[in-house]
């Protein structure tokens, strides 16, 4: 392949932690006049390196903290590293943060011609632009309008408007697109699409994996700094959401905030009534929350959602069914059953729990997660019988349902997710 | 769209450990020079724009000071001028001093007030402290009009070391770039250094010859007179627009121009140094 366009080399990033909330500084800089506590040095990164293609359309995957956007600001020149090397082929522009670089007293058009100078443009290239530019971002008549006074989204709007049209050859996201509006969004997307198909590269950030998905080809992904996996987004984020969901155990059971109730345990329980973690395919998934209620509680709603880390799959409410419980009072517990949950085979749900008092407004806590459970074994086992089927796991919804194609060949196929056994392998289409 | 698939063509840009030299940081000024120009103007205009009096504070400001001094010095205390009105002896002196002060005071704290964009763009950060220089150029320019229609309201001729003048210019320009960039290295870390430098600049004014002439000051301080900078700038111009001013050693002016040269070099490389880790001090 040709010469990459982003090569990493051992790339880290030290900060030196100073005690007592006094300023933190970076590595080898000498302290001040009067001596303070010795800092303690804390790498962001460290030891990173990794070699992105022209037209490849890179995720950083990590949680809070693990070094993503401090890999990015190295990228994009913002912070010095520490040690290591990379290399840059081509104009690099950077949307670090909403409205990145755009004084606020200037209008819209002179952040346009200082956005273009910052990437080292003369005016004269962006007079060429101007309009496409303006087009793109579709705040026309608010142009000529001093950039404080711009919405988040407007000026977002105007970053990417300003990045698209500039011919930028390496574009670096930070969790920009999020505050645009969904029809924006879209457009963005199609015009990275675009902008990959030209040969240009895009790495990005985002702590959604749900937006990170639309468009990245490849994932790297990030854990206290250190590079743990790289490699085709699906697979990196299989076991990103695989080592996270283990991880990331329930923190603590919600009580209010009074008090007075309590939640003591929540266990998800198999067909047979005992504790199970791991289910089978289509199989009824029971959750039991006990309580203690210190004091009566009368007619409060219940709320129990089951979810995927892509949002809400799923939920038994009180709103919905009117079904409340009369009193919760002293020690007890409730069940709630999900009798043919369609969920697919091989991800990690979570379960989230709600509790509104009687008016139906004040909630006793925010909604919590409260547990977690794995839907054990394979696509085929819910009639996704393709070869693809595995690899693409990752990046489906989480819903089943059944249904039908009908091809333009004439050829029809059914799916049929609760009688997988007569149909996998028969109707497939070679 | 002819232009894209040559990607190989394209800049290189190599990110690396803090390197110790500044010559690369001065190759990207000029790359950006642009911005540069661009900053000066949103400069220029942030600090006029919302102001009643606009534009006039350029003239405002030294001529208000000029007056002063000529009611202080002039008519109370009555300090020798070489004979010329003392208002055209201290505004010839004002100008270079103004443009020497302007030039430290807005540098200095270029770092701190460009910290949210630091965090978020790259661009050569050498930028900063330029465009302040060009915008504080401004204000000299349109100062060195007020003082030719002074000259020519108090009837006084240039002298013949008038052509002189823009080698001194550039003398207290490069003087004020390194002084301004020590300044913005240390007051990235500890803020306040630009207290320290506000006083340090009027105390530097008083240690000059600016309201007073050089003839003044006894011998046995000539040498810490001579060994200023800016004295040399400032009777060179007094000694251009008034055709009166010290004569001074030409070995303490070779030695001045070594001293900014030192000071400009040093300050230049404490800036690159700080402006590459200001943005991890939090």
């Amino acid at each position: 392949m040709s010469a990459p366009s982003i090569a990493c080399e051992g790339l880290g990033k030290q900060y030196l932690i100073r005690p007592e909330g006094s300023p933190d500084s970076p590595a080898g800089s000498r302290s001040g006049f009067f001596r303070r506590p010795s800092p303690h040095p804390l790498w962001a990164v460290r030891g990173v390196s990794f070699a992105v293609q022209p037209g490849e359309n890179v995720a950083i995957l990590g949680r809070n903290g693990s070094g993503k956007s401090t890999l990015l600001k190295m990228l994009a020149r913002v912070c010095v590293p520490t040690e290591g090397r990379a290399e840059i082929r081509g104009r690099v522009g950077a949307l670090l943060e909403v409205g990145t670089g755009f004084q606020p007293d200037l209008t819209g058009r002179e952040n346009v011609y200082l956005s273009a100078a910052f990437l080292g443009m003369p005016p004269r290239l962006v007079r060429a632009r101007f309009d496409a530019i303006l087009a793109f971002s579709e705040i026309e008549e608010f142009i000529d309008v001093p950039v404080k006074r711009y919405s988040s989204g407007m000026r977002v709007r105007l970053g990417f408007a300003v990045a698209a049209e500039l011919d930028v050859d390496v574009l670096l996201l930070d969790e920009v697109l999020a505050v645009g509006d969904a029809a924006f969004r879209q457009k963005c997307h199609l015009r990275l699409r675009q902008m990959l198909t030209q040969g240009r590269t895009v790495v990005s950030v985002s702590h959604d994996t749900s937006r990170a998905l639309d468009i990245a080809s490849r994932a790297l992904w990030l854990d206290h700094g250190k590079l743990v996996e790289d490699g085709p987004f699906d697979e990196v984020l299989q076991s990103y959401i695989d080592r996270t969901g283990a991880e990331g155990a329930i923190e603590a059971l919600p009580a209010s905030a009074d008090g007075s109730l309590r939640i003591l345990a929540v266990s998800t329980l198999d067909l047979t009534g005992s504790p199970a973690e791991e289910f089978a395919p289509l199989s009824p998934i029971t959750i039991e929350v006990r309580y203690f209620a210190a004091l009566p509680v009368p007619r409060p709603y219940l709320r129990v959602i089951v979810s995927s880390p892509f949002g809400p799959l799923q939920s038994a409410s009180n709103f919905m069914d009117g079904a409340r419980p009369e009193v919760l009072q002293g020690e007890g517990a409730f069940r709630c059953t999900f009798h043919d949950p369609m969920l697919l085979p091989g991800r990690t749900y979570t379960v989230r729990l709600g509790m509104v008092r009687e008016d139906g407004v004040t909630p006793f806590f925010p909604r919590t997660d409260v547990a977690r459970f794995v839907v054990k074994g394979e696509p085929s086992d819910v009639g996704f019988g393709a070869d693809t089927a595995r690899l693409h796991t990752p990046s489906e919804p989480c819903m089943l349902s059944e249904y039908s194609w009908s091809l333009p060949d004439g050829t029809s196929y059914r799916a049929n997710p609760r009688d997988p056994v007569s149909r996998a392998g028969t109707d497939i289409p070679r | 769209m002819t232009s894209r698939g040559d990607v190989h063509s394209q800049q290189v840009t190599v990110i690396e450990p803090l390197g110790g030299r500044i010559w690369p940081d001065l190759v990207a000024c000029w790359r950006y020079r642009h911005l540069v120009g661009m900053v000066t103007l949103s400069h220029l205009r942030a600090r006029y724009k919302q102001n009643l009096l606009g534009p006039f504070w350029i003239v405002l400001q030294p001529l208000m000071t000029m007056v002063v001094f000529t009611v202080l010095f002039g008519l109370v205390a009555r300090l020798p001028s070489g004979g010329k009105p003392y208002a055209v002896f201290a505004f010839a002196a004002l100008l270079p001093w103004n443009l020497f002060a302007g030039i430290v005071a807005s540098s200095a704290d270029c770092l701190v007030t460009s910290r949210a964009l630091l965090e978020k763009v790259y661009f050569p950060r050498l930028v900063l402290p330029l465009a302040r220089i060009l915008s504080q150029l401004v204000d000299f320019s349109v100062n060195l009009l007020i003082l030719a229609g002074m000259l020519v309201w108090f009837d006084q001729v240039p002298g013949p070391a008038l052509w002189l003048l823009p080698g001194y210019v550039l003398l207290c320009t490069a003087l004020g770039l390194g002084c301004g960039c020590l300044v913005a290295g240390a007051a990235a870390r500890h803020r306040d250094m630009l207290q320290v430098v506000s006083f340090g600049t009027r105390l530097w004014m008083y240690a000059t010859p600016v309201v007073y002439s050089a003839e003044l000051v006894p011998q046995t301080w000539r040498p810490l007179l001579e060994w200023n900078p800016m004295t040399h700038v400032v009777e060179a111009f007094r000694r251009g627009f008034l055709g009166e001013g010290q004569a001074l050693s030409a070995h303490s002016l070779i030695g001045c121009s070594l001293i900014t040269l030192v000071v400009l070099v040093t300050g230049l490389h404490v800036f690159h140094r700080a402006s590459a880790t200001s943005v991890d001090i939090a």
